[in-house]
């Protein structure tokens, strides 16, 4: 794969191929000896042959040395030679990153659920957590369609002041302002990671990289235009191949994949099952497409060359809506027009419910109208500021391999940068947990639920 | 085990409904600003009822925060 | 100093203000729960919960901060 990329950019730019391999090379030499040092250090010392540990210390000395010589020695040759284009050297280092980074999630995610797996397989048959991944499928399909309207809507929306006023530009967060950053800076993108000078930090990804080679074709000026709406389609994408292909193989034993998603889709029917009760198998494909779509969008962009296409208030926005249609038409179809409306106005008992009238229909719309606001804000703010977090940190580390001496900093940098990468995993997750949980919790609050209104006589809400 | 799997489900549910308390106390009031600055420019009543949907907004926020608190502190 | 000044001046000094101001208040609530959890652990719970309001409450004032900031940055040109 890495030789076919290396090769489709021979003709047209060998600096950049040859960045692109050198740096391939260099991230596979630096896996192959760490996972020499660990495969050395953890097999001995799970074996009892104390004798060879002299030569097991002298082994270790010389493995390090050769990867410290080799690997850093050749990043510092690399960065010292005149050529070296930087932007292919960090997609080549971070190819094979990318290979184990997705291998290493495919070992955890069975890993985890393996725990899980007694609990999950004793309590539900397989059968019932298929047919809801089968609605929840369908449920996807029905969700990016209103995204799909919604995103070239708003973005067309937002283009005509955004090249009225530029320096508007800068501050509107969709596809205007990476457009017009685009712009400016022209062939030239590669100098440094994208960062514009506007102000609009953000890393490069396919997109950017095939209109920066070619800025004429109309297919890829268009996707670098909706570059949200391509990465939210290829997440709905992934989605779907995965559990059709879970689906497909679906055994009464479960093998990995099938028990990860298995496991996934059982601990979520806990969380959920408790505040929903019977009106649970309604509600609970909705919930679960929500969360699988938020939570591949969130992880899409930890891959390198990818965006996380929650990073844009428009894609959060337009989720929020749905949720918030939802809840809306639920309510009336559950309430009724007249309960619904009755709800809406504070369900008024007494003379001075009926006086308080003008004042709560104003809040209780208020009131409904904030959820979804607040949902889209958070869910934007935390996938935002991680990227943006990470950006910073690769601006600095890629300043650094500029400079001369400065280089000798790289690597802790880099270290840093994974750290906030695990956080940004972590912060992808509880984000659409947290989103679909509070889906629940709003359409909670639509359903009637009689235990809860017998208590307390006619206060519903 | 099995007992205490439910009151850890209750607690995180307790956490990420909790803290959706921020946002929806701080986003109503202004919600209801920009609401209030749309209102006045269709109907040309400019200052007012911007300062109207505002205080409302605040009242709204509370409201939520209050059914969420309720909520959150119901066990299943 | 005109206005634009003014606000660029003033913009980052106030947001800075409100999160120190909310920092000092999460962290006397934090240190007064965590002392009242080490006291009496049976009503961890309870003190969990209200903890976690109160921190909503503090939260929500660097967060109008925070969008006040955003309203306000844009009126400078």
């Amino acid at each position: 794969m890495s030789a076919a990329f290396a090769a489709i950019w021979l003709p047209a730019n060998p600096n950049a191929a040859i960045s692109l391999a050198a740096g391939q090379i260099l991230s596979a030499l630096n896996f192959f000896f760490l996972a020499r040092l660990v495969k050395l250090f953890t097999g001995s010392a799970r074996m009892e042959d104390r004798g060879t540990a002299e030569s097991m210390r002298g082994k270790g000395l010389l493995l390090g040395g050769a990867k410290l010589a080799v690997v850093y020695g050749g990043a510092f040759a690399v960065t010292r030679w005149r050529g070296i284009e930087y932007l292919p050297l960090m997609l080549g280092l971070s190819m094979p990153l990318l290979a184990i980074f997705l291998k290493s999630i495919m070992l955890a995610l069975p890993a985890g659920a393996a725990k899980f797996s007694r609990r999950a397989t004793s309590t539900a048959s397989p059968s019932r957590s298929q047919a809801k991944l089968a609605a929840s499928i369908l449920l996807v399909g029905a969700l990016t369609l209103p995204l799909a309207l919604l995103g070239p809507a708003r973005a067309f929306a937002n283009d005509p002041p955004a090249a009225a006023t530029a320096a508007e530009a800068g501050h509107a967060d969709g596809s205007a302002a990476a457009t017009t950053a685009e712009a400016g800076q022209g062939e030239a993108a590669h100098g440094e990671e994208g960062k514009g000078e506007s102000g609009e930090a953000h890393l490069p990804n396919w997109i950017t990289i095939a209109n920066d080679y070619a800025p004429n074709n109309p297919v890829v000026h268009w996707m670098h235009e909706n570059e949200f709406l391509v990465f939210a389609w290829l997440a709905g994408a992934i989605f779907l191949i995965l559990v059709k292909v879970v689906m497909k193989r679906s055994a009464p034993v479960p093998g990995h994949l099938q028990n990860a998603i298995e496991w996934i889709v059982e601990s979520m029917e806990d969380v959920c099952g408790g505040m929903l009760g019977k009106h649970l198998p309604k509600y609970f494909p909705f919930i679960m497409a929500i969360f699988f779509y938020i939570l591949f969008m969130n992880l899409i962009g930890i891959i390198p060359g990818f965006k996380s296409s929650t990073s844009n208030v428009d894609v959060t926005l337009a989720l929020a809506l749905v949720t918030f249609l939802s809840v809306q038409v639920s309510g009336m179809i559950n309430l009724g027009p007249l309960g619904y409306l009755d709800h809406l106005a504070g369900s008024p008992r007494d003379v001075i419910g009926f006086c308080m009238l003008p004042v709560m229909i104003p809040v209780h719309v208020l009131g409904e109208l904030v959820k979804p606001v607040s949902l889209s804000c958070r869910l934007f703010g935390n996938i935002f500021g991680e990227d943006t977090l990470i950006v910073v940190f690769v601006g600095v580390a890629a300043f650094c391999l500029k400079a001369s001496l400065l280089a000798l900093a790289v690597p802790p940098m880099a270290g840093i940068t994974a750290l906030f990468m695990l956080l940004q995993t972590l912060t992808a997750i509880v984000q659409a947990l947290i989103f679909s949980l509070l889906t629940t919790v709003y359409l909670y609050m639509m359903i009637p639920h009689e235990s809860h209104a017998h208590e307390e006589g006619g206060h519903a809400h | 085990m099995t007992e205490k799997e439910p009151n850890k489900v209750t607690g995180w549910r307790q956490i990420g409904v909790l803290s959706a308390i921020p946002f929806i106390l701080a986003l109503a009031p202004i919600i209801g600003y920009f609401l209030g600055t749309y209102l006045d420019k269709k109907f040309r009543t400019t200052p007012w009822l911007s300062y109207v949907l505002l205080g409302l907004g605040f009242v709204a926020g509370v409201r939520e925060t209050i059914n969420l608190v309720k909520l959150a502190q119901r066990e299943d | 100093m005109n206005f634009a000044a003014t606000l660029g001046l003033a913009l980052p000094i106030g947001i800075g203000l409100a999160a120190i101001g909310s920092g000092i208040g999460l962290g006397f609530m934090g240190r007064g729960a965590m002392e009242a959890m080490g006291r009496q652990p049976e009503v961890l719970p309870k003190i969990q919960v209200a903890m976690i309001i109160g921190f909503g409450f503090i939260e929500a004032l660097t967060i109008y901060a925070f969008v006040t900031m955003f309203i306000l940055s844009g009126k400078i040109q």
